[in-house]
């Protein structure tokens, strides 16, 4: 299968922060959600792939080019999770300079999106909320006909239903099968939604690469009373409450069948998540 | 380039709100008061003033909303956004010297008197501040911040303060401006040209900046 990018060992050392040997991939024609806490390395990984950030080590590949290629930056579209515009600027200046900056722009699908974003073309930027930002970034992102969307907490702070818009318009521009997305998000619950991929960071390194399907359907959560010992190998983190404890499994099914005392249920990416940040490790 | 060219453009001329309007009505009545004919020249040097410092709050808008690292995904190269900002620079150049023609004229016509080299004078000040502005604080900001950059433009706003200050008081008058004029007249072209040299050298340094940022 061939990538939209193509991150390996990608190293970056702060003082007190250490992103340590990074790899992971994004397929063409998925979305993979990049889920972690704040500060797990998220947007650093992110200012790497965009080549804003020297890199101490490692390499990144964009659209089968390496990042620091310039040409690359003409099929990226990238969302942050602010909108970047100058306030005083409308959606028609927003237009005038993107257009004069990309080698390719589609005013007619911009206008489009501004339309279907019920987004005034001769409004400043400073009047609008933060979804209609949100949005302004997104449509400028897609115009220029960018083969892959990255989005950095593009979510972040917005309200449940414009979340959910912006969620369609990802659904919509995957429906190309040339097309890629990377979400960066601490809403577990976006990418749940739209991802086929998810990717975990956690203390600026990468936890797992999975499908969000076997996480989903295969993971699951075992809670056992005092009493029930579950083997180091059947399990993949461990949590202790006050009168049970609980274990992420890696096969729900089976671990329920090997240990009915206990209760299988099903796992929600959040858990996942929670489990493998404030968990220990078999 | 084109487009970062217009998003320094649109920056400059949105900048000019209702505050500024209000400075430069207040002044332009002040000089009209106080200085007679030379209110048309001094208001030019005022706007020039006005002119660079535009140029700083368009920087601070950018600031704002971290439209440098927006800019940095697109597929423009650090040396182009500096080249565009210093390209803007000099294109308001025009503007400097239309408001220096539009205000000497306008007083010439009310006082019904003609002070050629009062003309000449605002015309040279408008042409070269907005490059010596741009050429001293554009390093700054690619280098330190505009919250930098806005204090350096301080001694250059004292000295046409100062400039102001002496002519209405009557301490410099257009004699001493032909005087000067006569005696620099043979140095002007290796003063442009050293402008000329210092703007570049600026443009190199504030790309080194800009790259830096990284």
């Amino acid at each position: 299968m061939e990538n939209s990018i193509l991150v390996r060992d990608l190293t970056k050392r702060f003082p007190g922060f250490t992103l340590d040997r990074v790899s992971f991939q994004v397929p063409k024609g998925r979305i993979v959600g990049f889920i972690g806490e704040n500060g797990a390395g998220k947007s650093t990984t992110i200012r790497l792939i965009l080549n804003d950030l020297k890199k101490d080590g490692g390499t990144v590949e964009l659209l089968g080019r390496d990042h620091t290629d310039p040409a690359v930056k003409n099929d990226l579209g990238v969302v942050f999770d602010a909108c970047n515009f100058p306030e005083a600027f409308t959606p028609l200046d927003v237009e005038k300079v993107l257009s004069g900056v990309y080698s390719v722009w589609d005013g007619q699908a911009y206008r489009g999106y501004l339309k279907r974003f019920a987004l005034p073309e001769r409004k400043r930027v400073k009047t609008f909320s933060k979804g209609m930002k949100m949005k302004l970034s997104i449509a400028a992102a897609l115009a220029h006909r960018p083969r892959l969307l990255i989005l950095d907490e593009a979510t972040a702070g917005l309200d449940p239903v414009i979340r959910d818009e912006i969620l369609d318009i990802l659904l919509d521009f995957i429906q190309d099968e040339e097309h890629s997305v990377f979400f960066s998000s601490h809403i577990t619950s976006d990418i749940q939604k739209i991802a086929d991929y998810v990717v975990l960071i956690h203390q600026g390194k990468i936890v797992f690469e999975e499908e969000k399907d076997v996480l989903l359907d295969q993971y699951g959560i075992l809670r056992c009373g005092k009493g029930t010992e579950v083997e180091p190998g059947d399990y993949i983190v461990r949590r202790e409450t006050g009168v049970s404890a609980e274990y992420l499994v890696r096969d729900r099914s089976a671990a329920g069948k090997k240990y009915p005392k206990a209760v299988a249920d099903a796992a929600s990416l959040e858990d996942i998540m929670l489990f493998y940040i404030k968990g220990e490790a078999s | 380039m084109r487009g970062i060219i217009y998003k320094d453009l649109c920056l400059f001329f949105k900048g000019v709100d209702k505050i500024v309007l209000l400075v430069l009505g207040g002044l332009l009545i002040l000089f009209a008061a106080e200085s007679g004919v030379y209110a048309g020249m001094l208001f030019s040097f005022a706007l020039d003033m006005m002119v660079g410092l535009l140029h700083l709050t368009a920087l601070e808008k950018e600031e704002k909303t971290a439209w440098g690292k927006y800019q940095r995904t697109l597929p423009v190269g650090a040396g182009k956004v500096v080249a565009g900002k210093y390209a803007v620079v000099l294109l308001t150049v025009l503007v400097s010297i239309a408001g220096a023609v539009v205000s000497n004229l306008a007083a010439f016509a009310f006082y019904r008197t003609f002070l050629p080299e009062a003309l000449r004078w605002s015309v040279l000040v408008a042409a070269v501040t907005p490059p010596v502005w741009a050429a001293f604080n554009l390093p700054f900001y690619y280098w330190l911040g505009s919250q930098v950059a806005q204090f350096t433009c301080f001694p250059l706003a004292f000295f046409f303060f100062y400039a102001i200050k002496n002519f209405e008081a009557g301490m410099w008058a257009l004699s001493d401006l032909t005087f000067l004029a006569e005696n620099v007249r043979s140095l002007l072209p290796l003063a442009l040209l050293a402008l000329a040299g210092v703007f570049l050298a600026s443009l190199v340094i504030s790309a080194a900046g800009c790259r830096c940022k990284r």
